[in-house]
């Protein structure tokens, strides 16, 4: 073998363990199957509740879109995970940890740290991410381009946007529908079409009444429900 | 006798690997595991088995992840040789391969013992060998990429090229400092022949251009890559991959310290050369407090920047391979932290140590050589250096106050002046 055919071996062995590294990546995730019936619809109390869900499902480095007037990601990091003690150290899965901090803003932080969820998709009421634009801008983590926001949570890639701008998901994705999103006059249809539209491969879908969040009206929960009731009729 | 082993450089070296050994390991169940060494601990598992980043230094690349898990399983368990093994055999040995690179470089003895020494003996060292932390690793692994790269370099080996890309890839992995040197040898692979006129023989810009392509990058990147393998099955794509590393190169870039790493530690790279600067930790375990105030051995320090003049200018004169090697390393290392706004703490200073080092040790042998210095000279600074890191070395392994002449020190670095 001269040098010449082993360094094209080398570079093609590598080009191989790339791919193989990227498709064994996107085959480890984990998401409902597709049905005939279109996706399931669930309908939860709280938004902590939507992390029981995701764990019933058994989601693993799925795809969300989050649609709320909140980001549901205050970063929740266990102070017990870094505590000195006696030799031996002992560790074990920190998972169970970020759950005992589980609250109504933090679940999708911690449906991250806990591998169910590797990206999200927030989308906001356009009066908020308007308000919201400043902050985000002032901050080196994200990058901001009319109404799309890019950025970082620790480790996690999100988008921050309106639901007519954000960009078509060519992919399987969960998708959330909080009362909150509805406190600013979105239109249950016009969320519908847009979803449809924007996010043509839904698993699942679950909607939370945000009963905990003193900001969510009843208002809000109405204009939800007539959502539920569109999309069912629609299947 | 002792004639004989002195021109025994194996052995010489692996004398002062078994010192570095010694005074890195000595007492190490007594010092307490810090709060975020036991962080390490669990992002070294969670890391493995769920892909999870901890929070300590989560932003780093996570080749500390698998030696630390990797030493835990070899220990059984994480005891102090289970937690901090990795850091310890990973500083200790770097030693013994710095000895083995400064005599590759230069072709001498004394140069290669004294490198060596330096190392075996830095308080900063010992103090980040003790600690469950990836700096030794970082260095050990940068020092074994030159190593690799200046025998690939010289014979023109294709496959001490591919191990040379490895090893800094490794590096890389472990840390960022990783990179310059990286970058530089790779540059040296593919310009030697045009650098030294007896290789005219070698100027072959499309097979060096293929080995360069292939050894130093292609190989490099993928083990940096496949290290995040547990992260990529959390379903990232290579595609969401070179996105955080996109972020990670912006958070590095914007990085804040605590308010006592910001305010009260100095965090520029121009000041290590030139006067005492510390890393201080603290911990407070069952009762009592520890504290370290890890710094350099000033008087060996101090060598850094003469040498680097010394070494400039012998360059110029004789225009090595070697000299302008090492020199071209320690410019692309240090220059980086040197112009960064961020802050820069003196802990990150090992991997350009090691280049420091290599200088100081060149310089003072060939001043010995042209008896510019007399050996005696040498010898009484080389005992002045281990008796002020025997001073410091109660600083360095978390037992500043344990001794009432480190008091003034200690209030020094206290948080609440």
């Amino acid at each position: 073998m001269t040098r010449q055919t082993f360094h094209i071996a080398v570079v093609i062995a590598a080009l191989a363990l790339f791919l193989w590294m990227d498709g064994s990546a996107k085959a480890a995730r984990v998401f409902p199957a597709r049905s005939a019936q279109g996706p399931l619809m669930v309908r939860v109390d709280s938004q902590k509740d939507i992390y029981v869900v995701y764990q019933r499902s058994g989601l693993w480095g799925a795809r969300v879109v989050h649609l709320n007037r909140f980001l549901n990601l205050v970063d929740y990091l266990p102070r017990e995970e870094n505590v000195t003690m006696p030799f031996p150290v002992r560790v074990g899965d920190v998972r169970p940890l970020y759950e005992k901090g589980l609250d109504s803003h933090n679940w999708l932080f911690i449906a991250n740290r806990t591998g169910m969820v590797r990206t999200v998709t927030v989308v906001l009421p356009a009066p908020v991410l308007r308000e919201r634009l400043v902050q985000f801008e002032g901050d080196f983590a994200f990058s901001v381009s009319g109404e799309i926001v890019r950025g970082y949570t620790h480790d996690m890639p999100l988008t921050v946007t309106t639901l007519d701008a954000m960009p078509a998901i060519r992919e399987p994705v969960i998708v959330n529908v909080d009362a909150g999103y509805f406190g600013f006059g979105e239109d249950p249809g016009r969320v519908l079409a847009g979803l449809r539209e924007k996010c043509p491969d839904i698993r699942l879908i679950v909607v939370s009444g945000s009963r905990d969040e003193p900001e969510v009206v009843d208002g809000d929960r109405k204009r939800l429900r007539q959502f539920e009731k569109a999309w069912s009729s629609r299947g | 006798m002792m004639r004989r082993l002195w021109g025994n450089h194996h052995a010489v070296l692996w004398g002062i690997f078994a010192l570095a050994l010694f005074v890195r390991a000595y007492g190490l169940p007594a010092q307490p595991p810090t709060d975020d060494e036991v962080g390490t601990a669990s992002a070294a598992l969670n890391y493995v088995t769920s892909g999870l980043f901890g929070q300590v230094m989560w932003y780093h690349p996570p080749l500390r992840n698998i030696v630390i898990l990797t030493a835990g399983k070899l220990f059984g368990g994480y005891s102090a040789w289970g937690l901090r093994g990795g850091s310890l055999l990973f500083g200790s040995a770097a030693v013994l391969l710095l000895g083995y690179l400064v005599h590759g470089l230069f072709g001498k003895r004394t140069a290669a013992y004294i490198a060596a020494f330096f190392l075996a003996v830095d308080p900063l060292h010992i103090y980040l060998s003790r600690v469950a932390f990836q700096e030794t690793t970082t260095s050990f692994f940068i020092v074994a990429g030159t190593l690799a790269s200046l025998h690939a370099i010289r014979k023109d080996n294709v496959l001490l090229c591919y191990l040379s890309g490895a090893l800094y890839g490794i590096a890389s992995a472990s840390k960022w400092n990783g990179l310059f040197p990286w970058a530089v040898s790779a540059a040296s692979y593919l310009l030697y022949p045009w650098l030294c006129r007896d290789r005219a023989e070698q100027r072959q810009p499309g097979k060096r251009l293929l080995t360069a392509f292939s050894a130093y990058l292609v190989v490099p990147v993928a083990i940096y890559t496949a290290l995040y393998l547990p992260w990529l099955q959390r379903g990232y794509s290579l595609g969401d991959f070179a996105g955080l590393q996109a972020w990670l190169v912006k958070h590095q870039y914007f990085w804040k310290g605590t308010p006592y790493t910001e305010d009260i530690l100095s965090h520029r790279a121009y000041q290590w050369f030139l006067w005492p600067v510390a890393w201080v930790d603290f911990v407070f375990h069952q009762g009592k407090a520890y504290l370290s105030i890890a710094m350099g051995n000033l008087l060996a320090w101090v060598l850094t920047l003469p040498a680097l003049f010394f070494a400039v200018r012998e360059w110029l004169r004789s225009r090595t391979f070697e000299l302008g090697y090492v020199l071209a390393i320690f410019f692309a290392s240090y220059l980086p932290l040197l112009l960064t706004t961020r802050s820069i703490w003196v802990f990150i200073a090992t991997p350009l140590l090691v280049f420091a080092f290599t200088l100081s040790s060149y310089a003072v042998d060939a001043l010995l050589e042209r008896r510019a210095l007399s050996a005696r000279t040498v010898i009484v600074y080389l005992a002045f250096v281990l008796a002020l890191s025997a001073i410091m070395y109660p600083m360095s392994t978390f037992q500043a106050l344990d001794h009432a002449w480190m008091k003034p020190l200690a209030e020094f670095y206290t948080p609440h002046r």
